[in-house]
C-alpha cells in the first residue's frame, strides 16, 4: 500500500515536468507552419513592391502602344488612294475627293469603322450637332465631311490630326490650300454575348 | 476468415469503383473538348491578330514594305477570296491552326474577313516563318497595296532576273528568294526570266515598245497550264499567289478602280470650279468601263493604253491641276 | 529552473524577433514605395500632338514672298526663317513674325488652349541641329499660357530635313500643360 501510493505520486511529476513525444512533434509542426508563414508573407511583400515598381512602367507602355496602334489605323486612313492628297504629302487628304465620298454607301462596309468623319478647323469649337455639314452645294464652306455614320449604340472615337487641301483659284493662279483638320472613326463596343 | 484465398469486395467497393471510374470518364471528356474549344478560340485569335499584322504593311508614300512573322510552332494558314460577297469590294478570308501533341495539327479556328486589304498568296501556307511584303499598285493612280505573303522555310530561286526586279527585291530585304549563279546555289521553288522549260514558274514579258522600261513591265506568269496576266508590280502578286486568289483579286481590284474612277470624276467637277479643265474625263470613263467588264486578268493588257494615256494628259496638266 | 524556462521560451523569441524584422523591412518598403511613386514624372510622349506638328508642317500660311498666291507651308516657312531671318511677307511682315503667328494660331486652334480648357498653356521649340551631340541653332521659341501645377505634359517633335544647308535636321517640339 505504501508503495502503490509512492509510485502514483512520481508518475504525477513525471506528467507535470515531459511533454509527451506525440505533443512534441505537433510542436514542431505548428513552428514551422509559422515560419513557413512569416518567410511567404515576407517574399510576397518583396514581390509586390518590386511588380508596382515595374507594373507602373509598362501600364504606361501598354497605353502608349495601344494609343499608337489605333492612331496609325486612322493614320494609314488618311495615306489611303480615297484620301490622300495629289501632291506628295504624308497624313494628307484631299477634301476635293473627300466631298465625293460623302454618303457614297458603297464605302460603309469597306472599312472596319462604324463611323468616319472629318472635322474642319472651323468645326473644332462646336458640338457636333452645332456643325455644319459638307454637302456638293455649300462645300467648303462647312465644317464636318461625315463619310458615313452606321450609328451604332455604343462607340469609341479615334481621332488624329491631318493636313486637309483642296485647290483654290486666287489672282488666276490654282494652288493647294491645306489647313488642319481631325479625322474621327469610330469603332464599335460590343457587349459581351453580342455578335 | 484468415485463411481465405479470394479477395473479398463487398458492395460499396464496385459502387466506387464503377462511379468512379464514370466520373473520371467524364472528366477526361470535358477536358478534352474544353481543350479543343480553347484551342479553336486560340487559333481564331491568332488569325485575328495576323489580320492586324497587315495593317503597317500600308506604302503610303513608300515604294514597297516587307516584314516578317515568326510563330513559335508549325502552323497552318488558310487563305480563300471571294470578289461577289461584299460588292463591289468582296472579301477575303483568312484562318490558323497549328500543330500539337503527336505531330497533328489542331482544328482550323474560324475565319477572319479582310475586306479593305488584298492579299496575295496561295490557299494554305505550312511553316513556321511567314514573309510579307507590300507594294503598291497604280492604275494609273493608286489602286490600293498590294500585300504578298509567302512561307520563308521554302525558298524562290529567280533565274535571269532583270536587274529592275532584281534590285526591287533586295531593296526589300527579301532573303528566301535567292538570284543563283556561278558561286551561289539555290534549291527551291525555280522562277525563269525565260521560256526555259525546266522552271516551276515561267514569267514572260511582253513589253516591246519604245515607252517600256523593260520587256517584263507587262506579260503572263506561266505555272503549269495556268497563265496569269500582270501590268506592272502585280508580277511579284502573279509569283506568289495560286491562280485561284490571283484572278479574285484582280477583280475586286478593278472594282476598286471603278470606285476611285467615279471619286475622281467627281474630283473633276469641283475643280473645275477652281480654274482648272482636266481633259481626261473621257479617257477614264472607257478605263472604268472595261475594268468593270474585266473577265480575268487576259484582259488586264487591255487597260494598259488607257493608263499610259491618262498618265500622260494628268502630266501635262496646268500647273498646280493634276488630278492624282 | 530558471535554465530550463530559457531553453523552453528561445524557440519563441527567435519567432517574435523574425517577425519584427519583417514588419520593419516592410514599412521601410512601403515608405521606399510612396517616394518613388511621389515622383513620377509627367512627362508623357503624344502621339496626338506628334501628328498636330506633322500636319502644321502642310498648313497654308498667310505669308507669301514671291508672288501670290505662291503661299509659303509650314515647312518652307520654318526653312525661310532660318535660312533668311529679315526676309518680309508681301504683307510687310517679317517671315520669323509671320511663323510665330500662324503656328500660334494654329496651335491654338487644334489644341484649344486657354485657362478654361484642359490645355493649360504650352511651349513651342523649333531648332537646328547637326546631330544630337552637336550644338543647336534656335529659330523660334514660343510659349502661351502660365506652365505650371500641370496634372501631365503630353509633348510631341517632328523633324523635316535641313538639306539645304548641308547635314542636320529642324525639330520641332511641343509640350502641353494639361491641368
Amino acid at each position: 500500500m505504501k508503495q502503490k501510493k509512492s509510485n502514483s505520486r512520481f508518475n504525477f511529476e513525471i506528467k507535470l515536468t515531459k511533454i509527451p513525444k506525440s505533443k512534441r512533434s505537433q510542436l514542431k509542426i505548428q513552428e514551422m507552419a509559422f515560419m513557413l508563414l512569416a518567410v511567404v508573407l515576407f517574399f510576397i511583400l518583396v514581390g509586390l513592391f518590386i511588380v508596382s515598381v515595374i507594373y507602373s512602367n509598362l501600364y504606361k507602355e501598354a497605353n502608349l502602344i495601344s494609343e499608337s496602334r489605333t492612331l496609325s489605323l486612322v493614320t494609314n486612313l488618311a495615306d489611303s488612294p480615297e484620301f490622300s492628297c495629289s501632291t506628295y504629302k504624308s497624313n494628307c487628304v484631299d477634301s476635293d475627293k473627300l466631298i465625293s465620298l460623302v454618303g457614297r454607301k458603297t464605302y460603309e462596309n469597306f472599312w472596319p469603322f462604324s463611323s468616319l468623319k472629318l472635322v474642319k478647323s472651323t468645326g473644332f469649337d462646336k458640338a457636333e450637332e452645332e456643325m455644319l455639314k459638307c454637302t456638293i452645294a455649300n462645300y467648303p464652306n462647312c465644317d464636318i465631311f461625315v463619310v458615313y455614320d452606321r450609328e451604332v449604340k455604343n462607340e469609341k472615337a479615334i481621332s488624329s490630326f491631318v493636313a486637309l487641301c483642296r485647290k483654290e483659284l486666287e489672282n488666276e493662279y490654282t494652288y493647294d490650300k491645306c489647313e488642319i483638320a481631325k479625322l474621327v472613326a469610330g469603332t464599335e463596343i460590343k457587349e459581351q454575348g453580342e455578335r | 476468415m484468415k485463411n481465405k484465398k479470394a479477395i473479398e469486395m463487398g458492395f460499396n467497393w464496385l459502387f466506387a469503383i464503377i462511379v468512379g471510374g464514370f466520373i473520371l470518364f467524364l472528366a477526361i471528356y470535358a477536358s478534352g473538348k474544353f481543350i479543343r474549344t480553347s484551342e479553336k478560340t486560340l487559333y481564331t485569335e491568332t488569325a485575328a491578330k495576323l489580320v492586324v499584322l497587315l495593317d503597317p504593311m500600308e506604302t503610303g508614300l513608300a515604294s514597297g514594305k516587307s516584314s516578317e512573322i515568326n510563330f513559335n510552332k508549325e502552323t497552318k494558314t488558310f487563305y480563300d477570296c471571294n470578289s461577289l460577297i461584299n460588292k463591289p469590294f468582296g472579301r477575303q478570308r483568312i484562318s490558323f491552326s497549328e500543330k500539337t501533341f503527336g505531330e497533328k495539327y489542331g482544328e482550323e479556328g474560324e475565319k477572319i474577313s479582310i475586306k479593305d486589304r488584298y492579299v496575295f498568296v496561295e490557299n494554305l501556307i505550312e511553316g513556321r516563318r511567314l514573309s510579307l511584303f507590300s507594294k503598291p499598285f497604280f492604275m494609273p493612280f493608286k489602286i490600293a497595296d498590294l500585300i504578298i505573303i509567302s512561307s520563308k522555310d521554302n525558298n524562290y530561286c529567280f533565274y535571269d532576273t532583270p536587274e529592275e526586279i532584281k534590285k526591287d527585291i533586295e531593296d526589300l530585304n527579301l532573303d528566301h528568294i535567292i538570284f543563283p549563279n556561278s558561286t551561289i546555289k539555290c534549291s527551291g521553288t525555280k522562277v525563269c526570266f525565260s521560256k526555259n522549260s525546266k522552271c516551276d514558274i515561267k514569267i514572260i514579258g511582253m513589253c516591246e515598245d519604245s515607252s517600256c522600261e523593260n520587256d517584263y513591265d507587262y506579260g503572263y506568269v506561266q505555272k503549269g497550264k495556268e497563265k496569269l496576266y500582270y501590268v506592272n508590280d502585280l508580277i511579284y502578286a502573279a509569283i506568289f499567289s495560286s491562280s485561284e486568289i490571283y484572278e479574285c483579286n484582280i477583280k475586286r481590284l478593278m472594282s476598286k478602280l471603278n470606285e476611285l474612277g467615279g471619286i475622281y470624276l467627281n474630283k473633276v467637277n469641283i475643280i473645275e470650279r477652281k480654274g482648272c479643265y482636266p481633259t481626261l474625263q473621257t479617257k477614264l470613263i472607257i478605263m472604268m468601263n472595261k475594268a468593270k467588264e474585266l473577265d480575268s486578268s487576259d484582259d488586264l493588257i487591255f487597260l494598259i493604253e488607257q493608263t499610259k494615256e491618262i498618265d500622260q494628259i494628268n502630266e501635262e496638266g496646268k500647273t498646280g491641276c493634276r488630278l492624282y | 529552473m530558471i535554465s530550463k524556462k530559457t531553453k523552453q521560451n528561445k524557440g519563441q523569441h527567435e519567432i517574435v524577433g523574425f517577425v519584427l524584422i519583417v514588419v520593419i523591412v516592410s514599412i521601410i518598403g512601403v515608405i521606399f514605395l510612396s517616394f518613388s511613386i511621389g515622383k513620377e514624372d509627367r512627362k508623357q510622349e503624344s502621339i496626338e500632338v506628334s501628328n498636330l506638328l506633322q500636319s502644321a508642317m502642310y498648313y497654308t500660311t498667310d505669308c507669301a514672298i514671291n508672288y501670290i498666291p505662291n503661299y509659303k507651308e509650314g515647312q518652307d516657312l520654318i526653312k525661310e526663317c532660318y535660312e533668311n531671318p529679315d526676309e518680309k511677307c508681301l504683307n510687310e511682315e517679317n517671315v520669323c513674325e509671320a511663323l510665330d503667328s500662324n503656328l500660334k494660331r494654329l496651335i491654338e486652334e487644334g489644341l484649344r488652349v486657354g485657362e478654361d480648357s484642359k490645355n493649360k498653356a504650352y511651349k513651342l521649340d523649333i531648332y537646328y541641329q547637326i546631330s544630337e551631340t552637336e550644338q543647336r541653332e534656335d529659330i523660334l521659341y514660343s510659349e502661351n499660357g502660365i506652365f505650371s501645377n500641370c496634372s501631365s505634359i503630353p509633348g510631341g517633335s517632328h523633324s523635316i530635313s535641313a538639306s539645304r544647308f548641308g547635314y542636320g535636321t529642324i525639330n520641332i517640339e511641343l509640350e502641353v500643360c494639361r491641368g
